[in-house]
C-alpha cells in the first residue's frame, strides 16, 4: 500500500522507467576505493616508518585502516541500492529524473525549458562505455543529471531531447 | 566570386569598426581610480608606520619646522601612485565606448568596448536586456554624473555597467534602450526631462520607513538584550568561572547584533525616498539616501514576486513587496523592493497590478495532516494556492511569507522526500527558477497533493512556455490603466 503511493509521486508506474548500467558501480567502487584507499595506505606507511620512533603509531595506523576498511565494505554494500535507485523516464512533453533512496528526489524538466544538454565521461566511464547525460535550464538549481548511461544510449538520449527541445520554444 | 564577398565581408567588419562609439565621461578615470589611490595611501601609510611620530611635521610645518625628507617620501610616493593610477585610467578610458547599432534585421544590439591590454568586445541584444538601472553612487551623483546598469539574465558577470555618464545621456540612454527592449520603436515620447516625467504610482516617507524597519528589527532587539542581561545574570550568580563560559555566548550575539544593526541600516538606506513610478512598460522604481539607484522593471520578466509580512507589521497591517528579476544581483538577500513597507491591501493591489494575481483570493490547499509532525508550530501556516497564471505559497507564523511564481517562468519541477517524511507520507516540491530568483518551495505535502501538484505544476510550466508571445507575457499595459490604481503611502 504504502509502496503504491510512493510510486505514484516518485516512480509512475504507468511510465517506461529506464535504469542506468550497471557499469556505474564498477565507476563509483572504484571512484570510493581510490579515495579511500590512498589516504588509508598512506596512513599505514606512516605508521610502519614513524614505529622506529620512540612513540608507536602502529595502533592508530592500524585502527585508522580496519575502521576504513568497515567504511569501504559497507559503502561497497549501498552502491548498487544507490545506483539502482537512478532512473529516468521520457514523457511526451517532458524528462523526469528519479534518484536517491534515503533522500528521493523527483525532477521533472519540460524539453522546452532545455538550454543545453550535456554527454560526458571521465576516463574510467570511457573504459567502461558510459557516459553522463546532463540538462541544463537557466535555473542552477536544476538537478537532471542521469550518469551511467551507455554510450550509445547517451548519444542517442542527447539527440532525442535536442530534437524535442528544438520542437519546443526555446529562450528564457 | 569569393574574393568579391570576402571584400564585401572586409568591408561590413570595417564599417563595423568604425561604428562611432560613444565614450564615457572624461572624469570616469578620477572616480574610477580614487579608490586605488586611497589604498596606495593606505599601503604608504602601512610602509612610514615605524615613522609615524614624524607625523608630526603636520603640526610642525606649520611652525616652519619641516622634515624634508620624510615630507618628500611621502609626498613623491603618493603622486608616483596617483599618476600612474590616473595614466592606467585615462589609457582604459580612451579605448572605452559603447554604441548602439541596429542591423538589417531591425535587431539593435549595444556595442561595448573596453580594455586596453585585454580588449574586450561586447554585442548585449537588447531584446536580452532584462532590466535597465541608473544608479548614482555618492560621489559620481555629486558631479553630476551617473551609472546604466543592463542586467542580462546571465546574472551579474553579462551584465553592462557604463559607468560614468552624465546625468541627463544617462536618462536619454536609458530610454532609447527601453525603446528597443519593448520590442520595436514606441512613439517618440523623446521629452526634455531627465528622469522622465513618469506616473508617481506610490511615495513612501522616510520616516514612516524608518519606523517600520525598526519595527521590523525590535523583536530581534529584544531577543539579543534578553540574551545578553541572561547571560550577565549567570555571572554574576555564578561567578568569574561562568563568565568565561558567558562570554563565550556574548560574542556571536553581538557579531549576529552587528550584522543585523548593518543590514537595516543598509536596507533603509537603500529604500530611503521611495518612490514607485509607472512606465510604458512596466514600473520604475526610485530609492536611495547617499547613492540613488533607479531601477526600471518590465512586467513580463518578473520572475517571482513575495510578500513578505514581519509578526509586528502584521497588527498595524502593514506589509513589504520583494521582487525577484533575472540576473539580479546574488550578493545576501534576494530581489529587489518592490514597495519597502505599505497597507497590506495596497500591497495586494500592487502585486495585482503587476502580475495580475489577487493572492488574497487563492484557494490555498493546507498540507498534510501529517505535517505537524514535522512542523508542529508553522503547518497550520503552510498553504499553496494554483492561480490562473501562476502558483502562490504561504508560510510562517511569525514572520509570514507569500511567494508567487509565474508558470511561465518555472525552469524545473522537483519533489524531494526524506526519510522522516516517507515515514510520514509527505513530500516537498519546489520549483526551479532562473538565477537571481528564490527558490520556490512547499514543505510538506501530503502524498498524493504532492503528485498533483508536480503533475499540474509541470503541465502549467509548459503549457504557459507555449503561449503566444513565447515569454509568457500576459499582461497588456492598457490593463494598468483600467486596474483602479492604488495611492499609497
Amino acid at each position: 500500500m504504502r509502496d503504491l503511493t510512493a510510486d505514484a509521486l516518485f516512480m509512475d508506474p504507468s511510465l517506461e522507467w529506464s535504469r542506468v548500467s550497471p557499469k556505474l558501480v564498477t565507476e563509483r567502487r572504484l571512484a570510493w576505493s581510490v579515495l579511500l584507499l590512498v589516504p588509508v595506505g598512506l596512513l599505514v606507511l606512516g605508521g610502519v616508518l614513524g614505529g622506529t620512533g620512540t612513540a608507536s603509531l602502529w595502533p592508530f595506523a592500524l585502527a585508522a585502516a580496519v575502521v576504513s576498511a568497515a567504511l569501504a565494505a559497507g559503502w561497497f554494500l549501498v552502491i548498487p541500492r544507490a545506483v539502482a535507485s537512478w532512473r529516468y523516464a521520457e514523457r511526451e512533453q517532458d524528462l523526469l529524473v528519479r534518484r536517491g533512496r534515503l533522500i528521493r528526489r523527483l525532477t521533472v524538466v519540460p524539453y522546452g525549458r532545455m538550454q543545453v544538454i550535456e554527454v560526458s565521461a571521465n576516463p574510467v566511464s570511457q573504459r567502461l562505455g558510459i557516459a553522463t547525460v546532463t540538462l541544463v535550464t537557466a535555473s542552477a538549481n536544476t538537478d537532471a543529471r542521469i550518469p551511467g548511461v551507455p554510450e550509445d544510449t547517451a548519444h542517442a538520449l542527447r539527440d532525442r531531447l535536442a530534437a524535442k527541445g528544438e520542437a519546443s520554444a526555446a529562450g528564457l | 566570386m569569393s574574393t568579391a564577398r570576402a571584400e564585401a565581408e572586409d568591408g561590413i567588419a570595417a564599417a563595423r569598426d568604425a561604428t562611432e562609439l560613444t565614450r564615457l565621461h572624461p572624469l570616469t578615470p578620477v572616480l574610477r581610480s580614487w579608490r586605488l589611490i586611497g589604498g596606495a595611501g593606505a599601503i604608504g601609510f602601512g610602509v612610514f608606520r615605524d615613522e609615524i611620530d614624524k607625523l608630526r611635521w603636520v603640526w610642525r610645518a606649520l611652525h616652519g619646522e619641516v622634515e624634508f625628507t620624510v615630507l618628500m617620501q611621502g609626498a613623491g610616493v603618493l603622486l608616483v601612485v596617483a599618476l600612474v593610477a590616473l595614466t592606467a585610467g585615462w589609457l582604459s578610458w580612451r579605448v572605452t565606448g559603447y554604441a548602439i547599432v541596429t542591423d538589417a534585421t531591425g535587431t539593435s544590439t549595444l556595442r561595448y568596448h573596453r580594455g586596453f591590454f585585454v580588449k574586450q568586445r561586447r554585442q548585449v541584444r537588447l531584446n536580452r536586456v532584462q532590466s535597465v538601472d541608473v544608479n548614482q553612487p555618492l560621489v559620481p551623483r555629486l558631479c553630476g554624473l551617473a551609472a546604466v546598469q543592463l542586467d542580462m539574465a546571465a546574472g551579474e558577470d553579462a551584465s553592462v555597467n557604463l559607468a560614468y555618464v552624465r546625468r541627463r545621456d544617462a536618462w536619454s540612454l536609458r530610454e532609447e534602450i527601453l525603446r528597443h527592449t519593448a520590442g520595436g520603436p514606441s512613439p517618440a515620447t523623446a521629452s526634455a526631462t531627465e528622469p522622465p516625467l513618469d506616473t508617481v504610482v506610490a511615495q513612501i516617507s522616510t520616516p514612516h520607513l524608518v519606523k517600520a524597519n525598526l519595527l521590523d528589527g525590535v523583536v530581534a532587539w529584544v531577543i539579543a538584550v534578553l540574551w545578553l542581561v541572561g547571560l550577565v545574570v549567570v555571572a554574576v550568580v555564578w561567578g568569574a568561572g561562568a563568565l568565561l563560559a558567558a562570554l563565550s555566548g556574548i560574542v556571536p550575539v553581538s557579531i549576529a547584533i552587528f550584522a543585523q544593526t548593518r543590514r537595516q541600516v543598509l536596507s533603509m538606506m537603500r529604500d530611503a525616498n521611495f518612490t514607485l513610478f509607472r512606465t510604458p512598460a512596466g514600473i520604475r522604481v526610485s530609492s536611495g539616501l547617499t547613492s540613488t539607484i533607479n531601477r526600471t522593471i518590465d512586467f513580463d520578466r518578473i520572475q517571482g514576486i513575495r510578500l513578505l509580512e514581519p509578526y509586528l507589521w502584521r497588527r498595524f497591517g502593514w506589509a513589504r513587496v520583494m521582487v525577484d528579476i533575472a540576473g539580479g544581483k546574488g550578493d545576501g538577500e534576494q530581489g529587489a523592493s518592490l514597495m519597502p513597507v505599505a497597507d497590506r491591501a495596497h500591497a495586494l493591489a500592487l502585486i495585482a497590478q503587476v502580475s495580475g494575481a489577487h493572492l488574497d483570493e487563492a484557494p490555498y490547499v493546507a498540507p498534510g495532516e501529517q505535517a505537524r509532525k514535522l512542523d508542529p508550530l508553522g503547518w497550520r501556516y503552510l498553504g499553496v494556492g494554483l492561480l490562473e497564471d501562476g502558483v502562490v505559497r504561504r508560510q510562517g507564523r511569525w514572520r509570514r511569507s507569500t511567494s508567487y511564481v509565474p508558470y511561465a517562468r518555472v525552469q524545473s519541477v522537483t519533489a524531494q522526500q526524506g526519510w522522516l517524511q516517507r515515514r510520514w507520507q509527505l513530500a516537498t516540491v519546489h520549483l526551479d527558477l532562473p538565477t537571481g530568483a528564490e527558490r520556490w518551495t512547499a514543505q510538506h505535502r501530503g502524498f498524493t497533493d504532492a503528485a498533483g501538484l508536480v503533475q499540474e505544476l509541470g503541465r502549467q510550466a509548459r503549457e504557459h512556455r507555449l503561449l503566444p508571445g513565447g515569454r509568457g507575457a500576459r499582461r497588456e499595459v492598457e490593463d494598468i490603466g483600467r486596474t483602479p490604481e492604488a495611492q499609497l503611502g
